[in-house]
């Protein structure tokens, strides 16, 4: 219904039967209702007298965002704003209101701009009925449109508080309707329930930045509080992203530790046996010379000590015989054990290993200086060459998985936080009690 | 913007990795001493240890 695209629109314009305000009816074709902006008087649009068929006693005035009569870009297609409605459902005693804006397009018919908290959606009449299919786990059914499954964000009876401009039914303030709403972010599928009549809609999550500019309204649209039930995530594709290069990564750091452990030699060059006597006048011994052939790589240096509630510490020099250089560390070997009224403890280990790294190709040989408290300490020292690690591996797998898992963890809040004032929480919180 | 750092920061941590194992990278200490005396294997005891002084402690109580 509407003008035939070859005669031009005309805005039909006459005076307020009730209280002889101008008023403009920019959809005379497509309008039931027109309400009196300043006596609040709701006229019949088809009578051609303009019959009042109610007043509304409105105290508080909403005064829209967008002006009525402004007209927008929007997606391409120009609309003007012909009515303005508040409408409020009320949880657990507390109010929610949102504003309603009725956009029309003589040509492309009605649209609606529905704004809350700062939140914009561009709604308009679904084509056809959605399919209804239930998701496991889903805790009711949810809507399929053009494959994109919408789950159930909530139901509330919905008011009109307060209604302005041309509305192509016989809108009443006060009027209810059960509205339920189903999201795929950035898509929202509404459902009015009224007597006799259920209407489908489908919207568009849509920034207050992009009405403002398709409206070109003056100053900045109102600041936006929480998380619409359609709003888009604005991590969701960088969690995508990220996470595929995490695997990648996770890929390429085994197969440099498998490459390592494939070409490593782990080949031991020295195994030696020693005695400490608290009784010896001279301590210190030196081990028998080993080669290291190959390439600089790491040696291991492990410590086997028949320690009983004793420790023995050990200072060693690794001296290359040809260059008369030396590389001096310490290592004790401690082991304790008893019993107490928890049972049987242990503490310590009998064996310590040591890795010096970048050890070059040479002619080597330990010097070992131990103390004990031990009268008698018999220790062997093994020495390994090239030996790969397994700690580089798990430390850099720990260090790939963190961002990914923060980034995640992020997501998963602004789901939270979208999903908390829907009928289903992600978190529920428990009631405190009063002990 | 992260995907572009997160992947600077994973090839800057597979190089780590990779240069880590090459060398055979540890935390243990260790001083490297100059110029050690040829007699040292000799006599052990000539030689001066970075690490011969060391006090054990055992016990909370």
């Amino acid at each position: 219904m509407g003008p035939k695209k070859s005669e031009p629109v005309k805005v039909k314009s006459f005076q307020c039967p009730k209280c002889g305000a101008p008023i403009e009816l920019r959809a005379p074709h497509a309008i039931h209702t027109v309400i009196c902006a300043s006596c609040n008087s709701a006229l019949d649009a088809k009578n051609p007298d303009f019959a009042v068929l109610r007043q509304y006693s409105q105290k508080i005035k909403y005064r829209p965002l967008i002006p009525l009569g402004a007209k927008g870009r929007l997606k391409g297609e120009i609309f003007q704003c012909i009515g303005f409605m508040r409408r409020r459902t009320t949880v657990e005693g507390i109010n929610y209101d949102w504003s309603e804006y009725l956009l029309y397009n003589p040509y492309k018919g009605f649209r609606w701009l529905v704004e809350s908290q700062g939140h914009w959606t561009s709604v308009k009449p679904a084509s056809s009925t959605p399919k209804q299919v239930w998701t496991p786990g889903s805790p009711q059914a949810d809507f399929e449109v053009f494959g994109s499954t919408y789950k159930h964000f909530q139901t509330v009876t919905a008011k009109v508080i307060f209604v302005i401009g041309e509305f192509y039914w016989q809108v009443k303030v006060g009027e209810t309707v059960e509205c339920a709403d189903y999201v795929c972010p950035p898509h929202i599928l509404s459902r009015e329930k009224s007597e006799g009549e259920v209407t489908w809609s489908i919207g568009d999550y849509t920034t207050g930045q992009d009405v403002w500019t398709a409206f070109k309204l003056p100053g900045n649209p109102p600041p936006l509080t929480g998380v619409a039930a359609a709003q888009p995530s604005p991590l969701l594709d960088e969690v995508q992203l990220v996470g595929h290069w995490m695997w990648t990564f996770v890929l390429i750091a085994c197969v440099i530790q498998i490459a390592f452990v494939l070409i490593s030699a782990d080949e031991q060059v020295l195994r030696q046996s020693f005695q400490y006597s608290n009784t010896q006048t001279e301590k210190s011994k030196v081990s028998n010379f080993f080669e290291l052939k190959g390439r600089a790589s790491n040696l291991v240096i492990q410590t086997d000590a028949d320690v009983d509630n004793h420790y023995v510490y050990n200072s060693y020099a690794l001296i290359n015989e040809t260059t008369q250089q030396a590389l001096d560390f310490g290592r004790e070997v401690e082991y304790y054990h008893g019993s107490d009224y928890d049972g049987p403890w242990t503490e310590g280990s009998r064996t310590d290993t040591a890795t010096i790294s970048s050890v070059s190709a040479g002619r080597y040989f330990l010097r070992i200086e131990p103390q004990s408290d031990a009268p008698v300490v018999n220790y062997t020292v093994t020495v390994r060459r090239d030996v790969t690690a397994l700690w580089p591996l798990i430390v850099a797998l720990v260090l790939l998985v963190l961002p990914p898992c923060f980034l995640k963890y992020r997501q998963w809040s602004f789901e939270v936080e979208r999903w908390k004032e829907s009928d289903h929480p992600l978190i529920v919180s428990g009631e405190g009690s009063d002990d | 913007m992260r995907s572009r750092t997160y992947q600077i920061y994973g090839i800057i941590l597979l190089a780590l990795l990779f240069y880590v194992q090459l060398i055979g990278w540890s935390w243990t200490d260790v001083d490297e001493v100059k110029q050690v005396p040829r007699t040292v294997r000799d006599n052990p005891g000539s030689y001066r240890a970075h690490y011969n002084t060391y006090i054990h402690y055992h016990g909370g109580k």
